[in-house]
């Protein structure tokens, strides 16, 4: 009988044990669930002493998302809060590089980032956000007749140059006359681009013999529009006199429309591209010899120069006015050692 | 307390236990069901928290809108009433404003807030701007003004929508979650439930196990009571419950039972002994009997003496009374003998002639006997002593003390298988009541012994007959009635190679 009284006994104490058990089990999964809930509002509590903001025309590229990785970085380390605006030109509401410069002015950031484009309009808001005593700094392209505090950009002059040498190493032999075009994102006559196609005007002039047998021409690819680019490029490859020789293009969307239409247009070994940046893609052509040459900017001294600058001017008040960012033209020869450095960062 | 706790569990009575675990499982099931029910409350509420913000950013939009709008209506109308409504929405608008964050936190909702704040400040100080121009009638400020608020309202609409994505995708994400708690919730709730039952039950079944088995131990104990085993006891049961009274009481009724049979046992050993005793006393008595009778007649001597006296009466030229001498002596001889073993018939004639003889000597020659024998029935065995005694009968009986001639007819017939004997007196005669008496077995009483009887009675020849011969009816008795005389019959029935039954008058 006792055998019998403990085994109930045992049963009720085993069957409110587990009981118990699942209970509580239950109890701390669902506290846990509905923190979790709640606590998403506030897991970094960090905050920022300076909020800055950067534009950019297409984020999407690889260009771009490597630049503004290299600002957040700095932006980290120099307490400020960093938004990109720009995103995304699929989804985007169609805010245009104007739109978001009324937006940021209104919104009161403490410092802006801009890729300048070109369009007058900008100028204007740039000027705007300085009367607001919001400091903007250009990037890649400049807007020096504005009140910009600085410009973070390869230097064109020097650009320019390199642009030049480089073509006079395309040249093919011979003395046939040979068509050089520069796509030209703006057309701010004091703007950096128009620089670099008088410096390569320049350096053709100065250090090639027969100088009369190159011909540069510039053409305008619109930043409106999604679609322009590609347009504008068949539109080249189909007019009558062709594509040119040598493509100077100072774009990723420009060069890959380029690289593209080459291949569709069968002008392989025809016309030669000088690429802009690097992709995968452009590496491979690189390596195939599709293209012979691009020229890629250091983007990571161009994101921390350009929060330095805007930190250094909220700071002491003053800034330099221009920061040189290096630059490298990736042929056949260095592509491998430019490959393994990409690997080890 | 433990013993408390046990006393009280055992002193409770069945249907109270069973009442009281049942309500025991019914509550915890019920707790179990509120404690769920509590747990899906808190996580509704959760839900309809998450989406909250997504009605609290409606709120704000719709006010933004009130403000655009009265501000559009103003700028058209420029009523009093347009102006007033402007105020009141741009006070509501400003009041929800003062909820969105101002801190520059790393969290893109926080961010957002923040623009959208700040954006909205300068929206209505344009618009206040606007205001101002309109009632100062500078109809280009206030158009330019105007254009340009409604550029700010759109970025603000377009800021505040992102948000609202933004709140809506984490917020969707966030109901996800509580509807996955929720789908683990009814899986746990299920099991726990379904713990409950199971431990409700088995406490239940091991509490009709308690009930059930005594019960079943009872039954098989009663079976083995039934088939005799008694010193089987049940356990005690330790619980003061329908069950323990049934245990107790049955060990009780086990002791009982034992008890009385015990003493049913002792009272029919004691009948049985006096049974015993009696029988011995009536075998003792009838012993003595023969003994005293033996005793008092020790036959050698008798017949010897009358074998003596023969002789002194040979010596003495008595002859008459050496021949009765002799005759009583074969008659005393036979008598002896003859007590051992059977006779056969011409022997029983001849014993019966010594004894007529005797008698008539006595009697100076009143019984005329005359006997009438087949010729070849003389070798065929019969008990001893059987017709003296009959005839001894009709002499005493039947032909005393009458006034006429007595006579005494013996007839042996072989009649078939059966051997018939009559004895036939013409003496006082035998009512039938008499018959009836002799051949039922019931002893004579003559108030002691009768001085002609040589001691053996009609019931002891009639038993020895049967006996011998195993059947009855063997004697027949008739009489014609008073004084007219009586016949003893024998039918003795011939069955060749009769084994002898040992005559129950001898040893």
């Amino acid at each position: 009988m006792k055998r019998r009284l403990d085994r109930k006994v045992a049963l009720l104490l085993a069957g409110a044990f587990l009981i118990g058990f699942l209970t509580f089990l239950t109890h701390s999964y669902y506290n846990s669930v509905l923190d979790r809930i709640g606590a998403d509002e506030l897991e970094n509590i960090r905050t920022y002493q300076h909020h800055f903001v950067v534009i950019v025309e297409n984020s999407d590229l690889p260009f771009w998302q490597d630049v503004v990785q290299s600002m957040r970085e700095e932006a980290e380390r120099c307490d400020a809060l960093l938004e990109l605006w720009g995103e995304n030109r699929s989804t985007a509401m169609e805010y245009t590089a104007s739109d978001y410069m009324d937006m940021a002015i209104a919104a009161k950031v403490d410092g802006i980032i801009l890729e300048y484009t070109g369009e007058r309009s900008l100028d204007r808001k740039i000027e705007a956000a300085g009367a607001y005593g919001i400091p903007v700094v250009t990037v890649l392209k400049d807007a020096p007749s504005t009140s910009r505090v600085s410009f973070v950009g390869a230097n064109s002059y020097q650009l320019g140059q390199e642009y030049g040498r480089q073509i006079l190493d395309l040249l093919p032999d011979g003395n046939d006359p040979v068509r050089v075009m520069a796509l030209l994102r703006d057309n701010s006559a004091d703007g950096s681009q128009a620089q670099v196609v008088s410096q390569i005007n320049n350096v053709l002039m100065t250090e090639y013999d027969d100088p009369v047998r190159i011909g540069i021409e510039e053409r305008t690819v619109s930043s409106t529009g999604n679609f322009e680019v590609e347009e504008t490029i068949w539109n080249i490859f189909q007019s009558p006199e062709g594509p040119p020789d040598v493509f100077v293009c100072m774009d990723e969307t420009d060069t890959e429309a380029v690289y593209q239409a080459i291949i569709d247009f069968n002008k392989v070994g025809e016309a030669q591209v000088i690429a802009y940046y690097y992709s995968d893609q452009i590496l491979d052509a690189i390596e195939n010899g599709t293209i012979p040459v691009t020229m890629v900017v250091d983007t990571k001294q161009m994101g921390e120069y350009s929060i330095m600058a805007l930190t250094e001017y909220l700071g002491v008040g003053r800034v330099n006015s221009y920061y040189s960012v290096d630059l490298q033209f990736i042929d056949s020869s260095n592509i491998h050692k430019f490959r393994e450095g990409l690997e080890e960062s | 307390m433990k013993t408390e706790k046990k006393k009280f569990w055992y002193r409770l009575p069945l249907g109270k236990k069973i009442l009281f675990e049942v309500t025991l499982t019914a509550l915890v099931l019920f707790a179990s069901n509120l404690f769920i029910y509590w747990q899906v409350n808190r996580t509704i509420q959760k839900v309809d928290t998450v989406y909250a913000t997504n009605v609290n950013l409606s709120e704000l939009s719709d006010a933004l809108a009130r403000v655009q709008e009265d501000l559009y209506s103003y700028i058209s109308v420029q009523s009093s009433e347009a102006l007033e409504n402007y105020y009141r929405s741009e006070q509501e608008y400003t009041a929800l404003l003062n909820g969105l964050n101002q801190e520059l936190i790393d969290n893109p909702v926080k961010i957002l807030e923040k623009n959208i704040r700040n954006m909205s400040d300068t929206y209505l100080h344009i618009a206040a701007e606007a205001v101002q121009a309109k009632r100062g009638r500078n109809v280009e400020k206030y158009k330019d003004n105007y254009e340009l608020a409604s550029r700010h309202y759109k970025y603000i609409n377009g800021s505040i929508s992102s948000l609202n994505s933004l709140q809506f995708k984490s917020n969707s994400a966030r109901y996800q979650m509580l509807r996955q708690a929720l789908e683990y919730m009814e899986i746990v709730s299920s099991v726990i439930l379904i713990c409950v039952m199971l431990t409700g039950i088995s406490i239940l079944m091991a509490i009709t196990k308690d009930i059930v088995n005594p019960l079943t131990d009872l039954a098989h104990a009663a079976k083995l009571v039934g088939q005799g085993c008694f010193h089987l006891k049940m356990p005690p049961a330790k619980s003061d419950d329908e069950i323990g009274i049934l245990t107790r009481t049955f060990n009780q009724m086990i002791a009982s039972l034992e008890d009385y049979i015990d003493r049913i046992k002792e009272s029919a050993e004691k009948e049985q002994k006096m049974m015993e005793r009696e029988l011995l006393m009536e075998t003792h008595l009838k012993e003595a009997q023969l003994k005293y009778l033996q005793s008092q007649i020790n036959p050698h001597f008798l017949f010897n003496s009358l074998n003596a006296g023969a002789q002194l009466a040979v010596m003495e030229d008595a002859e008459k009374t050496c021949t009765f001498l002799e005759r009583m002596a074969d008659f005393f001889r036979y008598n002896v003998k003859k007590g051992m073993e059977d006779a056969s018939v011409g022997e029983e004639v001849e014993a019966v002639e010594n004894y007529i003889y005797i008698l008539n000597v006595r009697f100076d020659g009143d019984i005329h006997y005359h006997a009438d024998i087949d010729k070849d029935v003389k070798q065929i065995r019969m008990p001893s002593m059987i017709l003296q005694p009959i005839v001894e009968n009709a002499v005493n009986h039947g032909i005393r003390n009458i006034e006429r001639e007595g006579k005494i007819s013996l007839a042996i017939r072989r009649e078939g298988k059966i051997l018939r004997m009559t004895v036939k007196d013409n003496g006082k005669g035998m009512s039938q009541e008499m018959i009836d008496k002799i051949l039922s077995g019931e002893p004579l009483l003559h108030g002691g012994r009768n001085s002609n009887s040589t001691g053996i009675g009609m019931d002891n020849v009639r038993n020895r007959l049967e006996m011998y011969y195993d059947c009855k009816g063997i004697m027949k008795i008739t009489s014609g009635g008073e004084d007219k005389g009586t016949e003893v019959t024998l039918e003795i029935p011939l069955k060749g190679e009769k084994e002898n039954v040992q005559d129950p008058a001898g040893r």
